[in-house]
């Protein structure tokens, strides 16, 4: 049975990539004795001009950047309070042992489905700059209170993310605040994720969705997952339907989701 | 207001400053722009979609501006390229059926191209990490075996192993797509 990559590519002219000729043409420094290469061989010069010439085409003729779609908020939902990382973090240890609901309902953690010893995450919360502390009970909190997180167990070392839905579709990362990669996370004892997350007055349904893995995965995957599921989907009772969207979306058989409604009190 | 626009309007305390500015982000579209569109034609053909992915790429690269630490632009805007574009063809791969069983109308016009495009996307995200980026540099930037080697700081010997457990996934995973629709 053949495949696309039984053959191995054509062989290069003198043996320079095609990436290399791209990244030459793009102007982009590129090793001394690679440039001699390029510019003393007609065949790679041709490409090089060609390129260039596109290059040049597209700079002249393409329509700027479209802005990012604008959504019917009317104000910024979510701020990451960089400003309030370190406080918050000393704020999370003082905390120390768990605060057991005053009713003995239900327990505050997010404890993701799955075979097997489940991670549990917590979310902390900071109301007028008290101390956090962790939330009891359904998570229903008012605008401008700081959330953060914390694995306060696995089942061994994995990867963590957290990211918002929103019932409009939109997602929004939270943890990791940038990059690509996911947030590297040890067994044992606690371990408070990176970031702080500022609540806003968005009135719609909001989802905070919890990922937890032993293997690495693609967080962009977790992202596509969410964005294509249909607005309509997102209604009361969709919490199922993220899970396994997300689940089913990635490579990573120890994988464990949760979905958690996020409400606002006035 | 976008959310992904509120670090544009943070002070540079907030610690969500973007970190590639919408100036800077313009300027890298006109010079990149259309070796990152040959990318993503390279992978999803040369209909729409790719003019699509090459918008959510820089608006990706706007985001994940941190995550450039120098050396080549065009690596680091090919690799948000290439997950972006392997991530649209996954999806597509799991595009829903409709209810009577047929694959859904509104997806558009399916051709052996696109499906095979689809199935190297499915091998690709199915294997290790560094055997997929030996995979794209060998196959897609077209490097020799050396580059990749010296690209990926292992030796010649090890990306030939890593092409070759590559294409005996690629062939598991053509053997089992055929064997779904037999």
């Amino acid at each position: 049975m053949s495949t696309p990559f039984d053959q191995d590519p054509a062989l290069r002219p003198h043996g320079v990539s095609r990436f290399d000729v791209e990244r030459f043409a793009v102007g982009e420094d590129v090793p001394a004795e690679l440039a001699r290469r390029i510019e003393t061989h007609p065949e790679l010069m041709a490409e090089v001009n060609e390129l260039r010439g596109s290059i040049h085409h597209f700079a002249q003729t393409r329509a700027p950047l479209p802005e990012p779609k604008v959504r019917t908020l009317s104000f910024p939902r979510w701020v990451m309070a960089g400003a309030g990382l370190a406080a918050a973090a000393v704020a999370l240890m003082v905390v120390g042992a768990p605060r057991r609901a005053r009713d003995g309902g239900a327990r505050p953690e997010v404890a993701l489905k799955g075979a097997g010893a489940a991670p549990i995450f917590d979310v902390y919360v900071s109301a007028r700059g008290e101390p956090a502390v962790r939330h009891e009970g359904v998570l229903d909190v008012r605008p401008g209170a700081r959330l953060r997180f914390v694995l306060r167990k696995a089942p061994r070392a994995g990867r963590v993310a957290v990211v918002s839905l929103e019932a409009s579709g939109r997602v929004s990362r939270f943890i990791p605040e940038a990059g690509e990669e996911t947030i590297i996370a040890a067994s044992g004892g606690p371990t408070p994720l990176p970031g702080t997350i500022e609540v806003d007055a968005y009135p719609g349904r909001e989802w905070l969705v919890f990922v937890w893995a032993a293997e690495r995965f693609e967080l962009s995957s977790v992202e596509a997952a969410l964005e294509s599921l249909p607005e309509e989907a997102l209604v009361a009772g969709a919490r199922p339907r993220i899970e396994a969207a997300v689940r089913e979306a990635l490579d990573a058989p120890t994988a464990r989701v949760e979905a958690r409604p996020l409400g606002r009190r006035p | 207001m976008d959310g992904r626009l509120r670090g544009a309007r943070c002070n540079s305390s907030c610690g969500l400053a973007l970190p590639v500015t919408r100036e800077e982000l313009d300027a890298i579209y006109r010079q990149y722009g259309v070796l990152v569109l040959g990318r993503c034609r390279r992978w999803l053909g040369p209909g729409p979609e790719a003019e699509d992915a090459l918008q959510e790429i820089f608006m990706r690269a706007q985001r994940y501006g941190r995550s450039f630490k120098g050396g080549s632009r065009l690596a680091w805007l090919y690799t948000i390229a290439d997950r972006h574009c392997l991530d649209r063809l996954d999806l597509a791969r799991r595009r829903p059926l409709a209810q009577d069983g047929e694959p859904d109308a509104t997806a558009g016009s399916e051709t052996p191209a696109h499906d095979q495009r689809i199935l190297v996307a499915g091998v690709l995200r199915a294997t290790r990490e560094e055997i997929r980026k030996t995979a794209i540099l060998y196959f897609v930037d077209e490097m020799s075996q050396e580059e990749v080697a010296e690209r990926t700081g292992v030796t010649r010997r090890t990306v030939q192993n890593r092409l070759e457990k590559f294409r005996k996934d690629a062939r598991r995973a053509l053997s089992r797509d055929r064997r779904s629709f037999e």
